[in-house]
Parts: structure tokens; sequence; C-alpha cells
């Protein structure tokens, strides 16, 4: 009796003990074990050195608003949040009503197309108000734009922010000098933006229409504020109204409607993006993320870029002394070969300096 | 593996009748029957123990079934990357020269143009093999559409000519776009007289090769060894597998495999696929569902080589995104030069 026990024990233990083993024997932990992901907010390459971009963001301190609707947070919003806006200096959600844990500001109006302008300048009344001294420029941007804010430091580092002025793609139509899309973000100097409140107290500006950019634009021109030129030294442009696909593989410059809107010469093809390109617009939550991979991500290893960018800081060439690439010739897509710029040129690199 | 465990079992000898043994229990009985059990556990446990420690090997071949053998390679990390002087960084770019070959069927016309048109300008030769002759675009013409008989002319084709002229060979479908660049950088320390055969691995039963979407990488002694077991009809038959036929891809390895080069998964240093079988767009959709939190950081390798499943547009906007698309202030200290390509605009 005794041994059958001994025996019933000796089966048990070996069992016991041989269940076990696996999880002392280190083979059996998969060779590939899931990467850590370290919870940094800013991915860094080992061999990246992000010196200049750390020096301008200190140098050109940039409030990013987004425009968004509580309908809209967890679905447009929260992709922003994860993606580009970590970017900026400050960030701040506008929506209708306020939400804490988001967070976003409650504006106090209703939603909708036809509030647009409504939110926008309490937007920009309630920055005035509370972040004046903590930012150079002041952003505006949809929760389906994408915005390459690095690009926009770049951008705006050769211009003083008591300066008044505002960027952005440049529309032609109902306003002299031209007004700036509000789907692809528009950018307002620190002056610009007290000219913007200012006109709203001594009601030179006021709620005239439904159509933000476009009022914006209006009140704008009222109050001195300058339109700038956003496009790079070779005349690509910057900032975009519409996603990366459409504007490198479209029809634009034959579309009669975006070149009657578009207040420069529109090119196609590679030549309708630039390199250092600020803004996309319509672009999908998925889209954002694709972007944010191809700009501070993926790269291809070693490569030296084929057109090198004035550095920061350095004016890019005054209309007066820019090239005249494609004179109001609407329909043509490339440039007209004229100067150092020129397409055609005997050399792989294009670098542009600033004409002293 | 529940009967190989019973097989390792000690016999037992069952003595004596439970009932008649029972009856006659009491306290005393009780204790002397757990003291012996208890002897029992602790016996068999040793024993146990002592076979694992002798047999040490045998116990990898018990947990098989979740273990996988899978070879992984490495991208070169910094510190390999520092150590070179200026001198070896020219030589060592100037020496991977990279050969694609990209099998089409007048079908791929769209995807065909796309590919002509961006990344295959940085292979430093590219060639298209088609089934059949057509008449917009040149190609080297194979008159066969049968994948596999397309893949062994090709690569056939690429040896005798080109053998002399470059070390590596990167095999692709028209539907994929590859960042030569990074497939050099990741080809940085590896010898090609070694035989590399590497890419985005799949394990089937006890196969395991490199899925032709994610794009094939052969180091040229890889291709030397395929030519010559090409003349082995046994070993490599021309008509693909014998009882049910094979994909291409699998009877490349099949091939591959008995000239002694087998399948590696290149990965980056964290261990991330730098070779892809499916698009940007649906790798960021998996993530947006698999980790919300982290979906750029979890998502793709920065020195990504392959995508597939691009549809010939979205081929442009990456040659944009790779080539162009920059954030500014961003500097890198690479090993590596690389100038952009004559005659082209969109890099």
């Amino acid at each position: 009796m005794q041994l059958l026990w001994t025996a019933l024990g000796i089966v048990a233990g070996f069992t016991v003990i041989f269940s076990f083993l696996p999880q002392l024997d280190p083979k059996v932990l998969t060779l590939k074990s899931l990467p850590v992901l370290a919870h940094r907010v800013i991915h860094e390459h080992p061999t990246e050195d992000n010196t200049t971009a750390a020096e301008l963001f200190s140098k050109v301190r940039i409030l990013c608003w987004v425009m968004t609707a509580p309908q809209s947070l967890e679905t447009k919003a929260r992709h922003v949040r994860a993606t580009w806006a970590r970017r900026c200096n400050v960030v701040l959600f506008m929506s209708s009503q306020a939400d804490a844990a988001f967070p976003a500001v409650g504006l106090g109006t209703r939603e909708g197309r036809d509030q647009l302008y409504w939110k926008t300048i309490r937007a920009f009344q309630h920055v005035h108000q509370h972040y004046l001294a903590q930012a150079d420029w002041f952003l505006k941007a949809d929760d389906d734009t994408f915005v390459a804010v690095d690009n926009l430091r770049w951008l705006l580092s050769a211009h003083a922010p008591d300066r008044p002025i505002y960027f952005g793609k440049r529309f032609r139509p109902f306003v002299a000098q031209g007004y700036m899309s509000g789907g692809a973000g528009y950018v307002l100097s620190r002056e610009a933006l007290r000219r913007f409140v200012a006109g709203f107290q001594t009601q030179v500006c006021s709620h005239t229409s439904p159509v933000e950019d476009l009022a914006l634009g209006r009140c704008m021109e009222k109050m001195g504020v300058e339109a700038g030129d956003s496009r790079d030294a070779t005349g690509q442009e910057t900032f975009h109204a519409f996603p990366p696909e459409r504007h490198l593989r479209g029809a634009f410059p034959k579309d009669p409607s975006y070149l009657s809107y578009s207040y420069y010469p529109v090119l196609g093809g590679p030549q309708s993006c630039s390199d250092l390109t600020i803004s996309f617009h319509y672009v999908s939550p998925e889209q954002m993320y694709e972007l944010e991979y191809f700009t501070w991500h993926l790269r291809a290893y070693g490569y030296r870029p084929r057109r090198q960018p004035v550095p920061a800081g350095q004016t890019p060439l005054a209309t007066k002394d820019r090239v005249q690439l494609s004179q109001p010739e609407r329909g043509r897509t490339q440039g007209s070969g004229v100067g150092p710029f020129a397409r055609g040129a005997n050399h792989n690199h294009v670098t542009y300096l600033p004409r002293s | 593996m529940r009967s190989s465990r019973a097989q390792s079992r000690l016999p037992v000898r069952v003595v004596g009748c439970p009932t008649s043994s029972r009856a006659s229990g009491g306290p005393g009985t009780m204790i002397s029957e757990s003291t012996s059990f208890v002897k029992g556990v602790l016996l068999g446990g040793i024993f146990c123990v002592l076979v694992t420690f002798l047999g040490h090997i045998k116990t990898g071949y018990w947990t098989k079934v979740r273990h996988h053998e899978h070879h992984h390679i490495q991208a070169p990390n910094q510190e390999d990357v520092s150590n070179l002087s200026e001198v070896e960084r020219v030589e060592l770019s100037q020496s991977i020269r990279v050969y694609c070959i990209i099998l089409v069927k007048p079908k791929d016309l769209g995807h065909w143009a796309a590919v002509k048109e961006t990344w295959s300008k940085h292979c430093d030769k590219a060639e298209f093999y088609s089934s059949e002759n057509v008449k917009v675009f040149d190609s080297i013409t194979l008159n066969t559409d049968d994948m596999w008989a397309m893949m062994r002319k090709a690569y056939k084709l690429a040896y005798d000519h080109y053998k002399d002229e470059y070390n590596w060979f990167f095999l692709a479908r028209p539907t994929t776009f590859a960042i030569i660049e990074n497939l050099k950088y990741f080809l940085l320390k590896k010898d090609s007289s070694q035989p590399f055969y590497i890419g985005h691995t799949v394990k089937s039963g006890d196969l395991e090769y490199v899925d032709g979407e994610g794009g094939i990488v052969l180091s040229i002694e890889s291709l030397r060894r395929l030519s010559k077991v090409f003349e082995d009809p046994d070993k490599c038959p021309e008509q693909g597998g014998m009882i049910w036929k094979l994909s291409e891809d699998k009877q490349l390895a099949v091939c591959l495999k008995y000239t002694g080069a087998f399948a590696e998964n290149a990965e980056d240093s964290e261990g991330k696929d730098v070779f892809n079988t499916k698009s940007v767009g649906s790798l960021i959709k998996e993530a947006m569902s698999n980790h919300p939190q982290q979906v750029v950081e979890g998502c793709c390798s920065d020195m990504a080589i392959t995508f597939n499943g691009l549809a010939p547009n979205h081929m442009h906007v990456m040659m944009y995104g790779v080539y162009r698309l920059r954030a500014y202030g961003h500097d890198f200290n690479d090993a590596l030069v690389f100038l952009p390509p004559a005659d082209s605009d969109n890099d």
C-alpha cells in the first residue's frame, strides 16, 4: 500500500516539476520580443541632431489653436492632439463647449458652418486675453489640417512678430490684397492678433459674414495687416488647401476655379509642394499619422536633398527680386526657365541663397 | 506531446487491492501513506530535474511547438556606423551596388509606370522583366506568364549579365515601393560573398521563406548558388511543386535551401520589420486599433525599406514623403552619402 502511494507521489512530483520546467528554460522565450515603447513625446533617431529645431522652438514661439466641435473631439481632434499639436509651444482645442478631460476650451457659441466666424473671433479674443505673452505667432488650424510645425518656424524665423503680417495659402478674389484659406491654416503675428482684437473693440471689424477666412481677410486688410507670401524661394507653396495626392497628382493647373482662386500661379506635379511644406487640409485621421511618419520619422538614409532651403532667419527673396517662374499664363505647369533656379539648369542640386 | 510524456513516466506497479487495505486503515496508516506520498513526490521531482539536466538538449524539442526558430538579421546600429572612417564611408557608399529586378505583366501597366517614375530611379540599375513585350515601355521579355518561370528566367539572366557588376540583387513586384538608400544602409556591413537571402520572412510548416510581396534581397553568392541549382531538376524543378503547385516565393526558398542559403528576417535596431508586405496606410490602420496611444512610434520603422500594396498615385506621394518632405532643423550625421539621380525632379 505504501509503495502505491510512493509511486503515485513519484508520478505527481515528476509531472509537477516537468510542467514548471519550460518557464525555467530560456530557450522557450521567443527570440523576437516586442520593442519597448519608450513614453517619449518626441521620437528621436539615434543619429539625429535636433539642435536647430530646438533653438527655433524657443526663438519662434507658436501658439496653435485647433477649431473643433464636441462631436469631433474623439473622431478628429484626438489625432491632431496625438501628432503635430505636440510640437507647438502652446496648443488649445477650441469647441463650442468646454471639455475638461480632452481638454477643450468652450467658446460659448453654437455649432455649425454658420458659426465658424463667431468661433474664430471668440477664439482669438480668448487667446489674446490669456496667452498674448506666451507666444510670438498664433496659428489657426482645423481638426483635419496637418501642420509641419518645424517648417512653420522656419518660415516665420525671417519675420519679426511685432510686424503686422499673417501667412497662409493665399487666395485672390474678394479682397484686394487677398486672404488666407481657413482650412489650410493661417498664422498671425502678435501685432496682427492685437490689431484683429482691437478691430472688434473699436468696431472697425464686425461679424460681416459666416465665411470665416474671407471675413477675417477683410478685417486684416482694414486693420493694415499685410497678407504675406508664404512660398519658398523657388516659388513652391507651403500651405495647401487639399491633401498631398491632389496637389502632386491632381489636375489643378487646368481647373479654372482653382486657378481663379489661387493668388500665385499654380504649379502642378512635384512643383506644387515645397520640400518644407507647412500644411495640408482635408486630412483623414489615418493620413494624419502617415504625414507625421513621413515628416518626422521615415527618411532615406544618407540622402542629400536636391533642394536646400534658405537657412532660418534669412529673408526669402522679396517679391520684386523673385524670379518670375510662371507669369500669368494660366494653365502652365512648369517654370519658365529663367535665372539660377530654372529647371533644366545643369545641376542636380538647387541651392538657393538670399540675394544680398 | 502527451504521448511522449507518458513514455517517460515510470511504470506503476499496483500493489494490493485498494478496498482491502482501506478496510484495515486508521490514522496510523494514513500518516505513513502520506509520508510515502511525500517521499514519492520528492523522488519524482528530483528524478525529473536529473533527467532534464542530463538531457538538457532534449527539452528543447519538447517545447518546440511554442518555440519558433527564426533567423533574424539586424541593421547596423550607431556604434557600428560611427566606427567607420571617412575613407571607409565613401568606399562603402560606392561598394554597395544594387541591381533591381521588377517582374511585370501587361496588366500592371499603371503600377509599372509609377515604379519607373519613382523609386526605381534610385537603384544602381533597374530593369523590368515582362511576361510579354509591351510597346509603351522597354523591358526584357520572358515569354511566360507563370510567376515561378518568370522568376527563374529573370534571376538567370540577371546573374549571367551582371554578376561582375553588382553585388546585391533586389527583386520586387510592381505594387512594391522600395527605399534603396535604406536597403544599402541595411547591407552596410554584410559581406556579399556570403549567401544572404533577406526580406520579410514567413514560416510555412518547416519552410521559412521570404514573402515576395515585401521584396527579396539576394547577395551575389546566393545568386551564384541559385544559378547552379537551377540546373538540378530534382532539387529545383521548373514546374513548381510535385503534388500541388508552390507559390514562386516558396519555391525559391526550397531551391535556395538546398544550396545552404536560408531566409533571414530583416529588422531595425528596435526589432521592427524593415521589409513590409503592406502599405503605410494599412499598417497605420492596424496600429490605430492595436495601440492607439503610440500609433506612429509603434507602427513602422524609421529605416523601412519596402512597403507593398500601393496604388500608382500613392507611390508618387511616397516619393514626396520619403525624399522631399521633411521637418526643418533636424540634421543627421549619416555614414553614407547618396546624391539625387540626374534627370529627375520628384526627389
